[in-house]
């Protein structure tokens, strides 16, 4: 079996496995730690060329789909990431969740995000990507809601859900019009094809409809609502899939896609201003937050930004910038989170205004704080430095609007990394709640990723510039000209650097210190909750204006649309009736009956009460049964005796249950059915006369009239036609009549077995 | 080919229902006699499918009466299709009801009437008979009044007389339409009428012909603005009865509604597919907001019903072989996996005893596997990935986008997101939040159990698997879009 294919599966089987454990079973962190370094080791020796990078897996090729797997060094470089971050994240949450916490579920709906994650970037095929896309949005809204019995857990995950599943929605559909445009759902060869979609006049909405799909599953402007309301989750998801992975997959796509899609001039500009935004405003939200799990939501939001704008031009020293940043942005902040988690654990608070002096009492998870603060704040020499100095080098060759943008956010992450250090280091008040360093299983995931962090920062180039070129020339096609190191010269950069780092210093000493600025609802939030509120409204109103439950509306609805249909065909369609469609003269019998028929329905309509309407309703019935005898077809003039017969109690049984009788509700509506019952009877004879008229071949009966005798074997043809020629119908009424008695018998023995219960 | 395999999906749930006619008293000799009558009809069905794919379409000619004289069925991969869909949900649904309906409805003709049901939709689904068609629907809908009201509640009885009267008025336009045709054509063989009925469309007559029917079948098949009348009825019976109705009866209607656009009302028209398209939208529409708007389990699961409907209209109204085929691979999808929401509503109600959203809860704690098996036919049902409606809807979507007929698939795609939404808002309060204090344990829960976990399964599988399903839709789409070749076989059909 493929290593490859074996990584992508083992999360997926080892996800049901997991619910097979008991509740308090921390043996299920265990395996699914163990699921990730299994996938890890694979997706190692596959990027070491000892298994083979390409799996065909089929789903339903006359459609275009393919579950392939394609494991490129863009897809190596993620899926490595992933299951990294998962490993540590699953044996940090094998010790930090409670022990009544339902464990299995826990780690199986973990287990199911690794391997749609895991999907998303090896799918070779863009329907299986979105395929996986969308299921990490499941995922997602599962584990954010595993404390469901919170409140905000739940509107936490819906909101998640709402924002990345409308997201996934329009992405679909422009993965679908591409895919019609190319000719194919193959990466691969929609890679080649890009000429195809930029002539299309197609391409700019399927454009614009997957920027839609990237930028709600990164939370950019103006999708980054749902990402604060997402750290409801357990510390350990909100570390992993809301800061490592998923909500990198954006970026992910924009790097898969980009060769492709930036033949369209829309595609690069526009995400990097989205991204140029979303760093700055989340930014400046971030800063405004007081508790720490926000502040890091915040702050990932305003990181992504930053890496969409670095990923968006889709050239090669920038899209190497932008890995470079992604993984770094993927230790310290796992790091931040886990730590975060760590503090809400010892400490029962993650309300940055109430801890107390953390430097003392947890010296060692405050230093870890610090550094991968220092890390993201791109302080030297940490990670975040050596890929922030490059964001500043790509961003000062631009728009000077553009420059100025991306330094103000180079300012507002400095800052609230020292607000969040530093504030942290002395604590607001030092008589706040006292912890400890955890234990060293809590500890150690998140110290291998500030380690990471640091020596992402020391050794850049030889620890990670081969995956970089690699992944880079993997997504762009062409090769990186520079090379990672945390000594680029003095160059504009530098000072840009020093500049924001120093100016971010003076915002935290100068203003941050000295107030805390509240955060306020977000406007985004606002507009979400009055959409969602005014969507089930509107919806309940409209509903309830029609759904009336009246029986009669509900008739006149049905009436008035086939009188309407009919009338307006008719007059467009050119119907006409032609001449010599009377063939029967009507006696005075006919007549006779005729009016019995009417003056029974008329009688029925003014019965005060249900039992006189139901006789009266019989009377006309049995009219229309004389008028079968009348007709000489006294089999028919027998069945409609029958049928009026059964109906009859069938009624008087319904109608003890229902309302009193109220003729007067009607009496309002009561033109309108006098002009549809009117018009349904005049338009049935008018138009079964015209079918007459307009017989457009010999009615099939004369054969029943030849053959009755000497195939069949019988002088009436009629009787010959119901037992003979079609018994297949009279099989079937034989049933119906059957069937009507059964039920009416078994309605009416359960309603007397009430009353005699009663 | 003539093939008496075809009557036997009607034989033998007759058969079935009046031998259960006779074992009322002992519920365990019925339920495993109707179960294997099920499983019976199934294989035949099963049968029926690969040989339909083998040798082509299927005739039988019933007394050997020669096609456009004698009543014929013909079984095309479209009905074959239909009558295996059907009887799997049944099976399941029989399998739920065994378990979960007590005494009193067994012991009042539960069964015969589950069997005489079954009857009337194969039927209905094998006939290439216009009036044939006709009878069928008389036989299903005579039952469903039966089980509709099994049970004499005050509520269901109101409902069922509802619902009846809205369907006798259905079928009294079901009637003037079989009489205008015959009159015009002098004919009610489908097989005949593909050759007879372009004649009438000079005269305007086979406009309002086809205006009639689509009303009819859009009564039975719940499509804007015929629909209203289903979510309060379907709401009465007991959640099991209301699954099998909301996955398999309206399902009638609009396998009417494919058989019959295709073959002799949309060739030639200029209104019928611009007209279905826009019935399609507003169905959809409509039907989701009419979910967003109940706050009861059982209640949202039948707007959703209007709603899907949408989609396989919108798929017969696109009119591509893709769009067809996806039409039909969502009809399927469709009734497996609405069953299967029912039956998760029926076992929660037995559990907690309402369906009520707000007086629901924890139902995940409480019984993890069924919000497992929620949350995958949830999902299923707004076409989420990978399962079936997924492919259903890919093949919509992407054949609505190559007609370009851009305005329904974008209502296609906000119905989805709006589905999505409501499916988890049942989650949201039934299976999230405390647990209800009045959570009861009741016996039955494997089988239950089990019987939504095999459609959950089979809905799983059309979605990974939507290979093997594929090759059969798409031959019962070519068959639909050539009518004058099915309707040579059928008129050609003689005893080999």
């Amino acid at each position: 079996m493929p290593a490859v294919f074996l990584a992508a599966a083992l999360p997926f089987v080892v996800s049901p496995i997991l619910l097979l454990f008991r509740r308090p079973d921390r043996r299920a962190g265990l395996l699914s730690a163990a699921a990730c370094a299994g996938a890890f080791a694979c997706f190692v020796s596959v990027a070491l060329g000892a298994s083979p990078a390409t799996v065909a897996l089929p789903w339903i090729g006359p459609l275009g789909l393919s579950f392939s797997l394609h494991a490129d060094p863009l897809a190596l470089f993620f899926a490595l990431l992933i299951t990294g971050v998962g490993f540590l994240v699953a044996a940090f949450a094998t010790s930090y969740l409670d022990s009544n916490e339902n464990f299995p579920r826990f780690f199986s709906f973990l287990m199911l995000f690794t391997g749609s994650m895991l999907g998303v970037v090896l799918s070779s095929n863009l329907m299986a990507l979105f395929v996986f896309w969308e299921m990490t949005s499941f995922s997602s809204f599962l584990l954010i809601g595993f404390w469901h019995h919170r409140e905000r857990s739940r509107y936490g995950a819906l909101k998640a859900l709402v924002v990345t599943g409308s997201g996934g929605l329009a992405m679909l559909l422009g993965f679908i019009m591409v895919g019609i445009v190319c000719g194919s759902f193959e990466i691969a060869v929609l890679a080649e094809r890009g000429a195809l979609l930029a002539a299309n006049p197609w391409a700019t909405p399927a454009v614009l409809l997957i920027i839609a799909g990237v930028l709600t599953k990164s939370a950019q402007l103006p999708f980054h609502l749902w990402l604060p309301s997402a750290m409801e989750a357990p510390t350990p998801v909100s570390a992993f899939l809301h800061a490592a992975t998923m909500v990198k997959a954006g970026l992910f796509m924009v790097a898969r896609l980009g060769p492709l899609l930036s033949v369209v001039p829309l595609w690069t500009p526009t995400l990097a201003l989205f991204g140029l935004l979303t760093m700055t405003w989340c930014g400046w939200l971030a800063l405004r937050q007081k508790d720490l799990k926000a502040l890091l939501a915040f702050s990932t939001v305003s990181q992504l930004g930053l890496i969409l704008v670095l990923l968006a031009p889709a050239e090669p020293d920038t899209t190497a910038a932008g890995l470079l940043h992604l993984l770094n942005h993927a230790c310290f902040k796992g790091a931040l989170f886990l730590l975060v988690g760590v503090l809400e654990h010892e400490l029962h608070t993650r309300d940055l205004s109430l801890m107390g002096p953390l430097r003392r009492n947890m010296p060692f998870t405050w230093l870890l704080i610090a550094l991968a603060a220092l890390s993201m704040a791109g302080v030297p020499p940490m990670g975040g430095f050596v890929s922030k100095e490059l964001f500043l080098d790509h961003l000062l060759n631009g728009h000077p609007l553009l420059a100025l943008l991306a330094v103000a956010g180079a300012v507002l992450t400095a800052a609230y990394c020292f607000a969040l250090a530093a504030g942290l280091a002395a604590g607001r008040r030092p008589d706040g709640p006292r912890g400890q360093d955890p234990s060293l299983s809590l500890l150690l995931p998140p110290a291998l990723l500030v380690a990471a962090t640091v020596g992402l920062g020391i050794f850049p180039d030889q620890l990670v510039g081969a995956p970089v070129a690699a992944a880079t020339l993997a997504a762009t096609g062409s090769s990186v000209t520079g090379h990672f190191a945390v000594w680029h010269g003095a160059g504009p950069s530098l000072w840009t650097s020093a500049f924001a780092v120093s100016m971010g210093l003076a915002l935290w000493w100068g203003w941050w210190q000295k107030r805390v600025p509240p955060a306020s609802t977000l406007i985004a939030d606002r507009v979400y909750d009055h959409a969602l509120e005014q969507l089930e409204t509107r919806a309940r109103r409209l509903t309830a204006s029609y759904m009336s439950g009246i029986l009669w509306r509900y008739c006149s609805v049905i009436l008035l649309t086939v009188i309407v249909g009919v009338a307006v065909v008719a007059a467009s369609q050119g119907f006409v009736i032609q001449d010599g469609w009377s063939s029967r003269h009507a006696g005075p019998w006919d007549l006779a009956v005729c009016a019995t028929a009417i003056l029974a329905a008329l009688a029925t309509l003014k019965a005060r009460t249900r039992l006189a309407a139901i006789l009266a309703l019989g009377a006309s019935g049995f009219s229309l049964a004389l008028m079968f005898a009348l007709s000489a077809a006294p089999d028919l003039a027998l069945t409609q005796i029958m049928v009026e017969t059964i109906s009859v109690p069938l009624f008087l049984a319904v109608f003890a249950f229902l309302p009193p009788y109220q003729v007067d509700r009607v009496r309002r509506a009561r033109p309108l059915h006098a002009v549809l019952a009117v018009a349904a009877g005049l338009g049935t004879a008018l138009l079964l006369a015209a079918s007459r008229s307009q017989r457009v071949a010999e009615p099939i009966s004369s054969f029943f009239v030849e053959k009755s005798v000497d195939a069949a074997g019988g002088h009436n043809v009629v009787n010959v036609i119901l037992v003979d020629f079609r018994a297949l119908d009279t099989l079937g009424e034989i049933t119906v009549l059957g069937v009507a008695a059964i039920a009416c018998y078994a309605i009416i023995k359960l309603l007397s077995e009430k009353e005699a219960g009663r | 080919m003539m093939n008496n395999l075809c009557v036997l999906p009607v034989v033998i749930p007759m058969a079935t229902g009046v031998l259960l006619m006779l074992t009322q008293a002992r519920p365990a000799l019925s339920r495993a006699i109707a179960i294997s009558g099920n499983i019976l009809s199934l294989g035949v069905a099963l049968a029926l499918v690969e040989t339909v794919r083998a040798d082509g379409i299927q005739v039988l000619a019933f007394g050997n009466w020669p096609a456009p004289f004698g009543i014929v069925f013909t079984v095309d991969m479209l009905s074959a299709l239909m009558v295996a869909v059907t009887m799997v949900v049944s099976t399941a649904t029989l399998l739920f009801a065994s378990v979960s309906l007590d005494d009193l409805h067994k012991k009042n003709f539960f069964y015969p009437l589950f069997q005489f049901l079954l009857m009337g939709v194969n039927g209905a689904f094998l006939t290439g008979d216009l009036f044939n068609l006709f009878v069928w629907f008389e036989v299903l809908l005579v039952s469903s009044y039966g089980l509709m009201a099994l049970g004499s509640q005050a509520y269901q009885l109101q409902e069922t007389f509802k619902y009846l009267v809205i369907n006798a008025l259905s079928s009294a336009l079901f009637l003037i339409g079989v009489a205008l045709i015959y009159g015009a054509t002098g004919t009610l063989n489908m097989a005949d009428l593909v050759f007879k009925f372009p004649a009438l469309a000079d005269s305007g007559m086979a406009g309002v012909i086809a205006v009639i029917f689509l009303v009819v079948f859009g009564i039975k098949g719940a499509l804007f603005p015929l629909y209203v009348w289903l979510p309060r009825a379907y709401y009465g019976p007991p959640t099991v009865i209301s699954g099998l109705f909301g996955g398999l009866l309206t399902k009638v209607g609009v396998y009417a509604l494919f058989r019959t656009v295709t073959l002799f009302f949309a060739p030639g028209s200029t209104f019928v597919l611009p007209l279905l398209s826009f019935v399609a939208g507003a169905t959809m529409l409509l039907g989701v907001l009419g979910a967003l708007s109940q706050w009861d389990f059982k209640r949202i699961l039948s707007y959703h019903i209007v709603s899907q409907i949408g989609y396989m209209i919108m798929g017969l109204a696109i009119y591509t072989p893709l769009a067809l085929a996806g039409g039909i691979f969502y009809i399927i999808h469709h009734i497996l996996v609405k069953t299967s929401l029912f039956l998760v509503a029926g076992a929660v109600e037995k559990r907690y005893g309402t369906t009520n959203l707000r007086a629901l809860g924890g139902a995940a704690d409480g019984s993890p596997l069924l919000a497992t098996l929620f949350m995958f036919a949830g999902l299923a049902l707004a076409g989420a990935p990978p399962l079936s409606g997924f492919v259903a809807k890919f093949m919509l979507l992407r054949s609505g986008l190559e007609a370009a007929n851009h305005l329904v698939v974008a209502v296609s795609l906000v119905v989805s997101f709006l589905t999505l939404y409501s499916m988890m808002k049942i989650y949201r309060y039934a299976f999230w939040r405390q647990e209800a204090e009045n959570a009861i344990v009741v016996q039955g829960e494997p089988v239950r159990t089990f019987a939504i976990a095999a459609l959950v399964t089979l809905s799983l599988v059309l979605g990974l698997g939507g290979a093997i399903l594929l090759p059969y839709v798409e031959i019962a789409a070519a068959q639909l879009l050539d009518p004058v070749a099915w309707g040579t076989v059928v008129l050609e059909a003689r005893v080999r």
